[in-house]
C-alpha cells in the first residue's frame, strides 16, 4: 500500500524579479515501510520535495495523498494536526529549542496532541530516551550536547508522536563520520523494528545505497 | 505555563537588555496608569467613615437671580437646606453641616495652642457618616437645636488638648468658645471630605450665618440614600422643589437656577465648578480616557517592537513548532500567554511604586491644598487591583497581538530555514 | 532602514505621539513660565501674614467693651502697638483683602472723564490698605512713587490703580493720574487718583484683571487681614517667640499666621501639582522613547553584526559605524519631526489660543515648546542610540565573520 502519494506536483518560488521553477511534474509513490533516499545537486528542489511532502510548503499544482487521505485539500489547522499525529521531521541542523532541556525538546510534539494524559507523555518521553539511549541527558540542554547526542534528541522528538512517517533533511549533514553512522543505524532500526516509512535527502552516496530505494533529482524532475 | 516560564527565563539571561527594557517599560507604564487610577478610585471609593459613598448625595451651594442679571450663589443657609433637602422620600438619614471644615484656633490644658479642623454639623451626621466611637457620646437633636458649647474631638486631637487624660467632661477654648468634651472618635482621613474632622461641633442652626436675604449661609447637605432606592428617585424630587421653590421667588423678583443638586459621589469626585455653574465634566473624563490611552499606547509600541525582536531571534523554533502540529492559532495564543507573565511581572513592579508613591510621595493627594497620604487598605482594594490586572491584560494584548500574528502567520519552512 | 520598515514606520508613530505631547506640555510650562510675574513694586520678604478676627458676642469669651469709645478698632490699635512693640518686629498693618495669595475677588467699576470721553475701569479687585500695611509691604509706584508717598497718598484717601495684565486698548491709566474717579457709576462717590502702583496678583501665574488701592473704611470690623514685618534674619526667632497672647487683645485675634512665603506655596499648589504632573507625564514619554529606541536599536545591531563586519573589513573606521547608526535615528526623528510640524501648523490654524486662554499668549509660545519638544525626542534618540552604536563600533570583524 502506498503510503504517500504525490502525482503532477508542481512548485515555482517567485519574487519580483525572478521566477524559480523548483518542482516540474513530479510524481512519487512511496510504499509503507520503505526506506528512501533522494539525491541531486545543489537546487534541485530535494529539499522543496520533502516539505511538500511533509505539508509544510503547499504545491503550484498537484496532489498530495498520505495514508489515503488527499491532503491537497486539507486547511492548515487540519495539516498542523496530521503532521503532528502522523509526520516526524529531522532537520539537518538539529533545530533543538535552546531554552528547553532535552525532556521537554522530546515531549514538545505531544504539547500539540489532543487526549493524551500527562503520565502518559511522562512515559512515551521516557521510553523515547530510554531507546535511544540518553536519558542520561535528560536535564542537559541543547547547548551542552555534542552533535551526535542534539541529532538523537531531534530524531526521538520525531518519534515521540508515533508517526507513520519521518522526512529527514540530511540528517548526517552536520555530523562526523562516527556519529553519521550512528544515526544512520538508528534510522535504519526504527525502519525495521517499528515499521517506519522513512524518507531521506542526502549527498552521501553510501548512505543512499544502504536505503530500499534513490530517487535522483535533476532540476526540478526526476531523473531516475 | 512552566515551559513559558522557562522561555522567558531563557530570554532574559541570553538578551538582558531587550528584556529588561521590556520589564521597565511595562513597570513605568502600569506605575503612571495605577497613579492615575489610585486618585480617580479613592474620590469615588468607599471608606469609613464614608462607607456609604454610592449611596451618597451632596446638596451644596444655591444660585439666585435677579432679573436685571445680578444676584448671588453660594452655600445654602439653614432655612434655605432645609427647604430643599430634609423630609425627602427614600432616605436614610440626612446630615446638614458645615460646608468643609474650618481651620479654627483651639486650646487645650497643654501649652499648645494650635488649629484645627473644625467640623460644624447636626446630629443626622453621625447616621450618614461611620466614625467610631471610642469614648462618650455623640450630641443629640436637642442639644443642637440649643446650641451647645460641646464637642466630640478625634483621638489625636484629645491628645493635643488634654495629654494622656481622660478627655471626657473636660473643656477647652474653641473658636474662643469654652467648650466641653462629650466624645471621642477615631482619627479619620482627610480624604474623606465630607466626614473628616479634627472637632464636630453642632451647627449653628440659628440665622446668625446668613446673608442674602437668608438665602446664603454656610450649610451643604450630606444625604444617605436608603439601600435599593434609585439615586435618580431623589434628585427628581429636589429637582420639584427648586421649582416650587422659583415659584415663590418668583413673587420677589427673583429667580433660583438648577444647576443639577444634589450630586452623586462620582460628580463630586469629579469637581464641583463653583456655585454658580452646573457641573459637567464630560471633557475631563475625556482628558482621562485620553491620558490613559496614551499610557497603554505608547509603551505598547516599544514592547511590540521588543517582542516582535525576541520572535525573531526565535524564528526557527516557531518554524519547528509548526512543523510538528502546532496550529497558528496556538502559536499566537502561546506568545501571548508568554508575553502576559512578562506584563505581569512589570505590573507588579509598576503597582509596588505606585502604592509606595502614593504612600509617601507628597502632593500626590491633596485636600483643600495640603498634602494627604492614603492608608494601605485604601489603595490595595479589589478596584484597584483588578485595575492593574486589566491593564497589564490590554497591554499585553496590543503589544504582543501583532508579532504573534506576524509569527504565526510566517511560512514554517521559511522559519525553519532563516537565520 | 529599509528592511526594518515596520519597525521604524511604529517608531515614528511613536515619536509623533510622543513629540504632539510634549509639545503640549513644554508650551504649557513656556506659557506658565510667561506668566509667572512675581508683584512688582512690592517686598514680601520676612513679612508674615494673618487673619484678623473678632471674637463673636455669643461666645464665652467674649468681653463687653466699657463704653462706645472702645470697640473693635480700638483693639485693633492696641494689637498692632504691641505687635511693634516685639523685638522682631519693624512694622505692622491691617487691610481688607489687602494681601496676594487669597482668592477674594471682590470687584468694582471705576470710571474717569479724561476730557474727550470716560473710561471705566472694569471689575477692579478693590484692596482696602492701611498707611501702615503699605509700609509693610513697601509698596511703590512704578513710576518711582517711594512707599512714604504712597503711604501718604493713601492716608490721603486717594485711588492707586494698578495696570491690568491685558486689556482692551480703551483702558489709559496715565491719563487718570490726578483726575478724579467715581465708583460703580455713582458720580457722588468721588476718589481722587494718585500713583499708578503695581499689580497686587492672586497668585504670581494669574494675569491681573484689574485691582485698585484705597484706604482703609474706619467702621469698626471693617478689615481681615494683618501683615507684620519681621526685622532681617528674625524670622525663625519670631514664629518661635511668638505665644497665643501676643496675637490677641481684648476681642480681636489673629489666626492663621504664617510667612508669606507659605502662602504663596499655598496658592500656588495647584499650579505647582499641573507641573508635577506634566513633569512626570513627559519624563514617562520620553524614557518610553529613550528604551524603545535603545532596544530596538540594540537588536538591530545583533542582527547586522555580519553587515557591520563586511563594513569594517572594506575600510570603515569606528566612528564612521557610530554615526551611521546614530543617523538613522535621526533620520526616524526628522521623519516624525515633518509630520509633527504638519499637525502643530493644522492645530494652530484652526485654534486662537489667546481666544481659549481668555489671555493674550504671545506666538513665541508654541514654537518654543516645539523647540524644547524636538530637543528632547533628539536627547532621548540619541542617548538610546548611543549604547548600542559604541558596540556596533567595537566590532571586530574578524571574528564576526568567522563566525558567520
Amino acid at each position: 500500500m502506498n503510503i504517500i502519494e504525490l502525482r503532477g506536483i508542481s512548485k515555482v518560488y517567485r519574487t519580483k524579479e525572478i521566477e524559480t521553477t523548483a518542482l516540474e511534474n513530479v510524481n512519487i509513490s512511496i510504499e509503507k515501510g520503505e526506506f528512501v533516499s533522494i539525491m541531486g545537486p545543489s537546487g534541485c528542489g530535494k529539499s522543496t520535495l520533502l516539505n511538500i511532502m511533509g505539508l509544510l510548503d503547499k504545491p503550484e499544482s498537484g496532489e498530495i495523498r498520505l495514508l489515503g487521505t488527499d491532503c491537497s485539500t486539507l486547511g492548515d489547522n487540519a495539516l498542523s494536526r496530521f503532521r503532528n499525529e502522523h509526520i516526524g521531521f529531522v532537520f539537518q541542523s538539529f533545530h533543538l529549542i535552546p531554552s528547553l532541556d532535552v525532556e521537554s525538546n522530546i515531549e514538545m510534539p505531544l504539547d500539540y496532541r489532543a487526549g493524551i494524559s500527562a503520565s502518559e507523555r511522562t512515559k512515551r518521553v521516557a521510553d523515547v530516551l530510554e531507546r535511544l539511549d540518553i536519558s542520561h541527558r535528560r536535564r542537559h540542554k541543547p547547548g551542552q550536547l555534542s552533535g551526535g547526542q542534539c541529532q538523537r534528541v531531534a530524531i526521538a522528538r520525531a518519534l515521540v508522536g508515533r508517526p507513520s512517517i519521518i522526512l529527514a533533511d540530511e540528517p548526517t549533514g552536520n555530523l562526523d563520520s562516527r556519529m553519521g553512522a550512528e544515526v544512520m543505524e538508528l534510522l535504519h532500526t526504527l525502519n525495521r523494528e517499528d515499521g517506519i516509512t522513512i524518507v531521506m535527502v542526502t549527498h552521501n552516496e553510501e548512505q543512499a545505497r544502504q536505503t530500499d530505494r534513490i530517487i535522483r533529482f535533476f532540476d526540478g524532475r526526476i531523473v531516475s | 505555563m512552566k515551559k513559558q516560564i522557562k522561555q522567558i527565563l531563557y530570554d532574559m539571561r541570553t538578551q538582558p537588555l531587550i528584556a529588561w527594557v521590556t520589564v521597565i517599560g511595562t513597570a513605568l507604564s502600569i506605575f503612571l496608569i495605577m497613579t492615575v487610577v489610585m486618585i480617580e478610585s479613592v474620590g469615588v471609593m468607599s471608606f469609613s467613615p464614608e462607607s456609604n459613598r454610592e449611596r451618597m448625595l451632596y446638596g451644596m451651594y444655591v444660585h439666585i437671580n435677579k432679573p436685571n442679571g445680578s444676584g448671588g450663589s453660594g452655600s445654602m443657609s439653614y432655612k434655605c437646606a432645609e427647604r430643599l433637602y430634609a423630609n425627602l422620600k427614600g432616605v436614610e438619614a440626612i446630615s446638614f453641616q458645615s460646608d468643609g471644615a474650618e481651620r479654627l484656633d483651639i486650646h487645650g490644658t497643654t501649652d499648645e495652642t494650635f488649629t484645627a479642623s473644625v467640623r460644624s454639623c447636626d446630629q443626622g451626621f453621625w447616621e450618614v457618616f461611620d466614625h467610631k466611637l471610642l469614648e462618650g457620646r455623640l450630641f443629640s437633636k436637642e442639644e443642637v437645636e440649643a446650641g451647645s458649647k460641646l464637642a466630640v474631638v478625634s483621638r489625636s486631637t484629645a491628645r493635643r488638648l488634654f495629654g494622656p487624660e481622660n478627655a471626657i467632661g473636660r473643656h477647652f477654648m474653641l473658636d474662643h468658645n469654652d467648650t466641653e468634651v462629650i466624645g471621642v472618635v477615631e482619627d479619620s482621613s482627610p480624604l474623606a471630605e465630607w466626614a473628616y474632622g479634627e472637632v464636630f461641633r453642632p451647627i449653628d442652626v440659628i440665622s446668625s450665618n446668613e446673608w442674602g436675604g437668608g438665602y446664603f449661609g454656610n450649610i451643604a447637605a450630606a444625604i444617605l440614600v436608603e439601600d435599593g432606592t434609585d439615586l435618580e428617585s431623589v434628585r427628581d424630587q429636589v429637582k420639584n422643589r427648586y421649582a416650587e421653590f422659583a415659584s415663590e421667588l418668583k413673587a420677589e423678583g427673583r429667580d433660583i437656577i438648577y444647576h443639577g443638586a444634589p450630586f452623586t459621589q462620582q460628580v463630586y469626585a469629579d469637581g464641583i465648578p463653583g456655585s454658580n455653574n452646573t457641573p459637567d465634566n464630560s471633557a475631563d473624563r475625556a482628558i482621562n480616557v485620553a491620558v490613559l490611552v496614551i499610557l497603554l499606547l505608547v509603551p505598547a509600541i516599544n514592547l511590540s517592537s521588543m517582542l516582535h525582536s525576541r520572535l525573531r531571534r526565535r524564528i526557527n523554533d516557531l518554524g519547528v513548532r509548526r512543523a510538528f502540529g502546532c496550529t497558528r492559532g496556538r502559536i499566537v495564543r502561546d506568545i501571548i500567554g508568554e508575553n502576559f507573565i512578562v506584563t505581569l511581572a512589570g505590573g507588579l513592579i509598576g503597582l509596588g511604586a505606585g502604592v509606595l508613591f502614593a504612600l509617601f510621595y507628597d502632593g500626590v493627594f491633596t485636600v483643600g491644598g495640603e498634602s494627604v497620604h492614603p492608608s494601605l487598605s485604601m489603595l490595595l482594594n479589589f478596584r484597584i487591583i483588578f485595575s492593574a490586572f486589566a491593564a497589564c491584560f490590554i497591554l499585553n494584548i496590543i503589544s504582543a497581538a501583532i508579532p504573534a500574528w506576524q509569527a504565526a502567520r510566517m511560512n514554517p519552512v521559511n522559519a525553519i530555514n532563516a537565520k | 532602514m529599509r528592511n526594518e520598515w515596520r519597525s521604524n514606520i511604529w517608531m515614528c508613530i511613536e515619536l509623533v505621539v510622543t513629540g504632539l505631547i510634549l509639545w503640549v506640555v513644554f508650551s504649557i510650562f513656556a506659557f506658565l513660565s510667561y506668566l509667572h510675574k512675581p508683584s512688582d513694586c512690592y517686598d514680601f520678604n520676612n513679612v508674615y501674614a494673618g487673619d484678623l478676627r473678632i471674637i463673636p458676642k455669643t461666645a464665652s469669651s467674649y468681653t463687653e467693651y466699657p463704653d462706645s469709645l472702645h470697640n473693635e478698632n480700638t483693639d485693633v490699635e492696641m494689637l498692632l502697638t504691641k505687635l511693634r512693640n516685639n523685638q522682631y518686629v519693624e512694622c505692622a498693618g491691617i487691610g481688607l483683602n489687602a494681601l496676594p495669595y487669597t482668592f477674594n475677588y471682590s470687584g468694582n467699576d471705576f470710571s474717569v472723564n479724561v476730557g474727550d470721553s470716560v473710561q471705566t475701569y472694569h471689575s477692579a479687585n478693590v484692596r482696602c490698605i492701611s498707611p501702615e500695611m503699605v509700609r509693610v509691604l513697601r509698596v511703590r509706584g512704578i513710576h518711582g512713587e517711594t512707599t512714604e508717598e504712597i503711604a501718604g497718598m493713601i492716608a490721603d484717601n486717594k485711588l492707586l490703580p494698578a495696570q491690568p495684565d491685558y486689556s482692551d486698548g480703551r483702558l489709559d491709566l496715565e491719563l487718570w493720574r490726578g483726575r478724579d474717579a467715581w465708583w460703580s457709576y455713582d458720580s457722588t462717590r468721588v476718589v481722587h487718583v494718585g500713583a499708578i502702583v503695581g499689580p497686587l496678583r492672586r497668585t504670581d501665574y494669574e494675569p491681573l484683571r484689574g485691582m485698585v488701592l484705597v484706604n482703609m473704611d474706619n467702621r469698626p470690623g471693617w478689615w481681615d487681614n494683618i501683615a507684620i514685618r519681621v526685622r532681617p534674619g528674625k524670622g525663625r526667632a519670631f514664629s518661635e517667640s511668638i505665644k497665643p497672647s501676643d496675637l490677641q487683645f481684648g476681642n480681636v485675634y489673629i489666626s492663621n499666621l504664617e510667612s508669606m512665603d507659605n502662602r504663596r506655596e499655598r496658592a500656588h499648589e495647584s499650579i505647582t501639582r499641573l507641573i508635577g504632573t506634566l513633569t512626570m507625564g513627559a519624563s514617562f514619554l520620553m524614557a518610553a522613547v529613550f528604551l524603545g529606541f535603545l532596544g530596538s536599536f540594540w537588536f538591530r545591531t545583533q542582527q547586522r553584526v555580519p553587515e557591520l563586519a563586511l563594513r569594517r573589513a572594506n575600510g570603515a573606521t569606528r566612528s564612521q559605524l557610530f554615526r551611521r547608526m546614530l543617523s538613522e535615528g535621526i533620520i526616524l526623528l526628522i521623519s516624525g519631526v515633518i509630520v509633527i510640524l504638519f499637525f502643530i501648523v493644522m492645530f494652530l490654524c484652526k485654534v486662537n489660543l489667546s481666544e481659549t486662554f481668555h489671555a493674550p499668549i504671545p506666538s513665541w509660545i508654541p514654537w518654543a515648546g516645539f523647540a524644547c519638544s524636538i530637543s528632547a525626542l533628539a536627547l532621548m534618540i540619541i542617548g538610546g542610540i548611543w549604547m548600542p552604536a559604541s558596540k556596533a563600533m567595537k566590532i571586530n570583524p574578524a571574528e564576526a565573520l568567522k563566525e558567520e
